[in-house]
């Protein structure tokens, strides 16, 4: 066998060594009518052979008539009752009883004519190869294994001279010519059912492998990680011409210097193929380049296979920009609708209690007014009137200013310079400023410049000015600082004043809430810090707030998308 | 018919409050009505008499928006002090909301004995009298 071995590529002789050893029973794993199309082959062809071999050895004159007649008569009631129990699909019987019958048959030759010299024992390798086809390795290598041991039996029996008695002729050409005859053309026959349906499997893996439109490659880690082959999918995938182009490259030549995370793409290949050899298979996205530079956002299954002993990669690979994209796009709606929703809530709110109250108290003086009949009374109610009106068409008139806001999503935005706002809004303040004989500080070299709506940007700092100047301490004089600095493409403004503060813990849900004060002061409406907010949700910044009681607070204001 | 001691209104609008003391004095069964206008200086209030019964209310009229302690702030605070307090107090939730947002929050606070959505009648304000 060994001799013969050499012959064949190595693969092929791997696949046997694998179905001989039952590491991969493919034929036995064949249905069971193809089985049995395939013993019935063995059968007609050991029947024709048998025949030609019965009909050679009335031409040796050596042969003794009756032993032939009686050795082919055992030979061929078996051959037609295993074809019989063959039709009825009895195919375990047929498939063992076959087996051994060739073996008993070999043995009885080897024992009783002539032993190992008449090179019958050649003739074992058939029964272990049939075995091995219909039963897979285990029982091949049982096999094998009685006819190691009984042919060291014969060559022990050889050596002391004990053979028992040979009941057949001496050497005898026509008897070789027709035993070597039917041992090689069932070897034939055995081969070429055993090949036939490695590389029908092996097509039909092929077909699974190529035709499958997920890109599918195997990467060896032994092998510095390279890729051992690829599909169809995967070279479209990368953009590569041919298999063998593509095995010149490990996953790391199709990745970006760094991944999203930060993470080295050479170090977190190296880190999910571990965890995917470890585990099993492991599951995770990766950023690809392809060969013309463009990148693509992947989803990347890991899945430690054994091929032939080797420790192998199977890596499913799916470009997964277009999910991206569409779960940017999601998370950008989800954001807004978010906002939009938190704006209803507030809506709800100011409805209930800034445009509800003063209407209640409207239609309860209303109602007062028209029962009273006291005319001091009725003038009373009258005055009352006044302020809650004035009151109504204040709200109302903030609400209106703060809906445009809102939708004004066309204002355009232009190159503003903070100092001068700031200049603009402490002209505006003047009064304050010197009564409360406050210091204001700024340091914008930060950041000097801001592409914002102008009438906005004015509003905002006149309004934490306003504030800072409104809330400050009287134990101390107010100092007020404004400074600027760039962050992640955002000016960042800070407006830090040495005030009363105000309790976060309590205030915070408030904070910038329309008509919600914090402070027992007369000019307190809570209407600037809802505007302020209002003005930067609708350019899509942020206003944050630290502060302090009795310390201060700090105003920040992230203006967004400022390259 | 029960005569009531002290009433506290707790609201920072002066005309609702003024039309509310219309009301209750008109039905002639109670016998002050102490006005705050924001949570904090009624928590102050109840602070400073909790131990005087006189002074302190037997009922107390709750906005939920105001400035500096809110409806929800009192609350809050009322829950800590109210081991402290001789007397039982019933709250009601008096507003202008129509949230349900805040009707379920107010449930959820078993202080609050009802939540009453401005304005207030004089049957209804008879009416949580008697119940007491």
């Amino acid at each position: 066998m060994d001799s013969q071995s050499e012959s064949y590529n190595s693969s092929l002789f791997h696949q046997l060594k694998s179905i001989l050893l039952g590491r991969t029973n493919i034929i036995s794993k064949q249905t069971k009518i193809s089985k049995i199309k395939f013993l019935k082959r063995v059968l007609w062809t050991m029947l024709i052979m048998v025949t030609f071999a019965f009909i050679a050895s009335f031409f040796e004159p050596k042969n003794k008539i009756i032993v032939t007649l009686i050795f082919n008569f055992i030979v061929y009631s078996v051959l037609f009752t295993f074809y019989y129990l063959l039709q009825k699909e009895k195919l375990n019987v047929v498939g063992w009883g076959l087996s051994f019958f060739f073996w008993t048959t070999v043995a009885f030759v080897t024992l009783f004519f002539e032993g190992l010299k008449g090179q019958n024992a050649v003739v074992f390798c058939v029964v272990i190869m049939f075995v091995g086809s219909i039963f897979g390795g285990r029982p091949a290598v049982f096999f094998a294994i009685l006819t190691t041991v009984w042919c060291l039996l014969l060559v022990y029996l050889e050596l002391t001279n004990s053979l028992p008695a040979s009941i057949g002729p001496g050497y005898s050409p026509i008897n070789a010519l027709s035993s070597f005859s039917l041992t090689f053309i069932l070897v034939a026959v055995l081969l070429y059912a055993m090949l036939t349906s490695i590389s029908a499997s092996e097509e039909r893996y092929r077909i699974l492998f190529e035709s499958n439109k997920d890109a599918l490659t195997t990467i060896e880690p032994e092998k510095n990680d390279y890729f051992t082959s690829a599909n169809k999918s995967a070279l479209e995938l990368f953009g590569v011409q041919s298999e063998e182009d593509f095995i010149q490259f490990g996953p790391q030549d199709f990745s970006p210097k760094y991944q999203p995370d930060g993470q080295l793409s050479s170090e977190k290949a190296k880190m999910m193929n571990a965890l995917a050899l470890k585990n099993g298979s492991h599951n995770f996205e990766f950023v690809h380049v392809k060969v013309n530079g463009e990148s693509f956002h992947s989803h990347i299954l890991l899945t430690s296979i054994s091929i032939y002993g080797v420790k192998n990669l199977q890596a499913t690979i799916r470009d997964v920009s277009k999910i991206k994209e569409v779960e940017k796009i999601i998370e950008k709606n989800t954001d807004v609708l978010k906002l939009q929703n938190r704006q209803l809530v507030d809506f709800c709110n100011i409805v209930s209690h800034n445009l509800r109250g003063p209407l209640v108290n409207l239609s309860m003086l209303v109602n007062f007014l028209e029962t009273s009949k006291n005319e001091n009374e009725k003038a009373l109610f009258i005055e009352k009137l006044k302020p809650v009106i004035s009151n109504l068409n204040e709200t109302f008139d903030e609400l209106v200013e703060s809906i445009q806001i809102m939708n004004d999503s066309e204002i355009l935005s232009e190159k503003i310079n903070f100092e001068e706002t700031l200049k603009k809004s402490m002209e505006l303040l003047n009064g304050e400023i010197i009564n409360s004989s406050a210091i204001i500080e700024s340091d914008f070299t930060g950041a000097p410049n801001l592409h914002f709506p102008s009438k906005y940007l004015n509003s905002i700092v006149q309004n934490l000015l306003s504030n800072a100047l409104k809330y400050s301490s009287p134990e101390r004089s107010p100092k007020i600082i404004f400074q600027t600095k760039k962050e992640n493409g955002s000016v960042i403004l800070t407006v830090k004043d040495n005030g009363l503060g105000i309790d976060l813990k309590r205030h915070s849900n408030n904070l910038f809430k329309i008509r919600k004060t914090f402070h027992e002061h007369p000019k307190a409406k809570g209407f600037g810090l809802y505007m302020t907010k209002a003005q930067m949700e609708a350019m899509g910044g942020r206003i944050w707030v630290e502060s302090e009681e009795n310390i201060g607070s700090t105003f920040y204001i992230e203006f967004i998308n400022q390259h | 018919m029960n005569q009531l001691k002290n009433i506290l209104l707790v609201d920072d609008d002066d005309v609702y409050v003024f039309l509310t003391k219309i009301i209750i004095e008109e039905t002639e069964l109670v016998d002050r009505i102490s006005v705050f206008g924001n949570g904090k200086s009624a928590i102050e209030f109840l602070e400073k008499n909790a131990n005087d019964l006189s002074q302190l209310p037997e009922i107390i009229l709750l906005d939920l928006s105001m400035p500096i302690l809110d409806g929800w702030g009192f609350l809050e605070e009322y829950i800590l002090l109210k081991p402290k307090l001789g007397k039982k107090i019933t709250i009601y939730i008096i507003s202008s909301s129509i949230s349900p947002h805040d009707l379920k929050r107010a449930k959820e606070i078993s202080e609050v004995s009802d939540f009453i959505i401005k304005p207030i009648s004089k049957m209804k304000f008879v009416e949580m009298i008697k119940s007491i």
